[in-house]
């Protein structure tokens, strides 16, 4: 059942986990570490972001550190949160006539557990609306250089949040689209025997 | 792709064989292979003699490099500048960061509108890698440039400048229409030498 299909390939899900623990239990995580960094610098990226001012008097060192706090939030979800908390990526890779296409894929192998896709859903998303809030009373208050750093955080975590929600809308569709076909086929046969 | 010179994969999709790899890869393996991939873009494109396929290989753009590269000069201008008011040091950085990013998105919409057929993302990636000569210059000066008259400190200068606009303008011009050339190198002239000049006078 590996039919490729526009680059993207049909695997399906196993099973999941079955669930006896506490739905919020982090210490019962597959990846307890991984969830932490995926936590850790989001934390880092809001906290210098509004209150490293009252640590760190030379403002140029909190525009490093912010900075540095996004490129690292938005490289480690990407890249590392996402392959082993929800078993998703998405990147950029060319046809061999030259154009750009945007593959969103899921791997099989990997047995997703609730714990770890929850916290990675619920931060992602919490840290995009937050950044968006922060980028909003920005505009409002006319603050130019915090909306710089607020809307670079906001634009890198809308973009990964995007990017794995197509990853795994694509694969819902696929589960879907797997599931009809095999309907199809089933009665197919029902019909002919 | 070729894969017989490459010890390594370039890109997520030449990893295709290998996608269990993926999987079972550590967490230092990733980030030693993004970091082994920005090394082998910033030699592929700043030392012309690698090209042997025409711009090829940036296809498998990151924008990873490119932003190492603007942090390393925005942190080194801004450590250098005056340090009369905080203020100044950190309108610096700022001012070279959004500099960066946002002439690099200018020159790349130019390219475009003049009927250039490429990918956004790659000609951002080419002229962000293009910044390191400058990273080099700003650095040099940095360090000696308060015991070199004005003069020796040019040197480096036009020497890194040429460096940049040479490897970038040889992209840049292979996309656009022949009798459009010089409409879409021209900004990249003034980028770099805009960059260039900054780091000389901060």
């Amino acid at each position: 059942m590996n039919s490729k299909n526009e680059g993207i390939e049909m695997k399906p899900i196993i099973g999941q986990d079955r669930q006896e623990i506490s739905q919020y239990d982090i210490t019962k995580a597959a990846h307890p570490g991984i969830c932490f960094f995926h936590i850790f610098f989001k934390f880092c990226a809001f906290f210098s972001y509004l209150f490293l001012g009252l640590i760190i008097s030379s403002t140029l060192f909190q525009y490093i550190l912010i900075m540095i706090f996004h490129a690292f939030d938005f490289y480690t979800v990407k890249n590392i949160t996402g392959k082993f908390l929800v078993g998703l990526r998405w990147y950029s890779d060319f046809t061999p006539k030259g154009d750009e296409v945007w593959r969103f894929e899921c791997f099989d192998k990997c047995k997703r557990s609730k714990i770890d896709s929850s916290v990675f859903w619920t931060f992602q998303f919490g840290a995009s609306c937050a950044w968006a809030f922060f980028v909003f009373t920005n505009v409002l208050s006319f603050e130019f250089v915090d909306i710089i750093f607020a809307g670079i955080g906001a634009s890198l975590s809308w973009i990964n949040l995007w990017g794995f929600y197509k990853c795994s809308k694509d694969q819902q569709r696929k589960m879907k689209g797997v599931q009809s076909y095999l309907t199809k086929k089933g009665l197919q046969m029902a019909v002919q025997s | 792709m070729d894969y017989s010179n490459q010890k390594h994969p370039q890109n997520y999709s030449q990893m295709e064989d290998l996608k269990t790899l993926d999987l079972e890869e550590s967490v230092s393996e990733t980030i030693m292979r993004d970091l082994r991939m920005i090394a082998y873009k910033l030699k592929y494109v700043l030392i012309p003699k690698e090209q042997e396929d025409n711009g090829k290989e940036l296809r498998n753009w990151d924008l990873w490099g490119p932003l190492i590269f603007c942090l390393t000069l925005a942190m080194t201008l801004s450590f250098k500048a005056d340090s009369t008011t905080s203020s100044s040091k950190s309108d610096v950085f700022a001012i070279i960061f959004v500099l960066i990013w946002v002439g690099a998105f200018v020159v790349t919409l130019n390219a475009q509108l003049l009927g250039g057929k490429v990918s956004f993302f790659q000609s951002v990636c080419l002229l962000g890698y293009c910044v390191f000569p400058i990273n080099i210059e700003a650095i040099i000066i940095a360090f000696v440039g308060s015991y070199l008259p004005f003069v020796v400190k040019l040197i480096p200068v036009i020497i890194c400048f040429a460096w940049s606009a040479y490897s970038s303008v040889g992209f840049m011009a292979s996309l656009v229409p022949p009798h459009k050339k010089k409409l879409a190198v021209y900004p990249v002239f003034l980028f770099y030498l805009f960059l260039s000049w900054f780091s000389l006078i901060v």
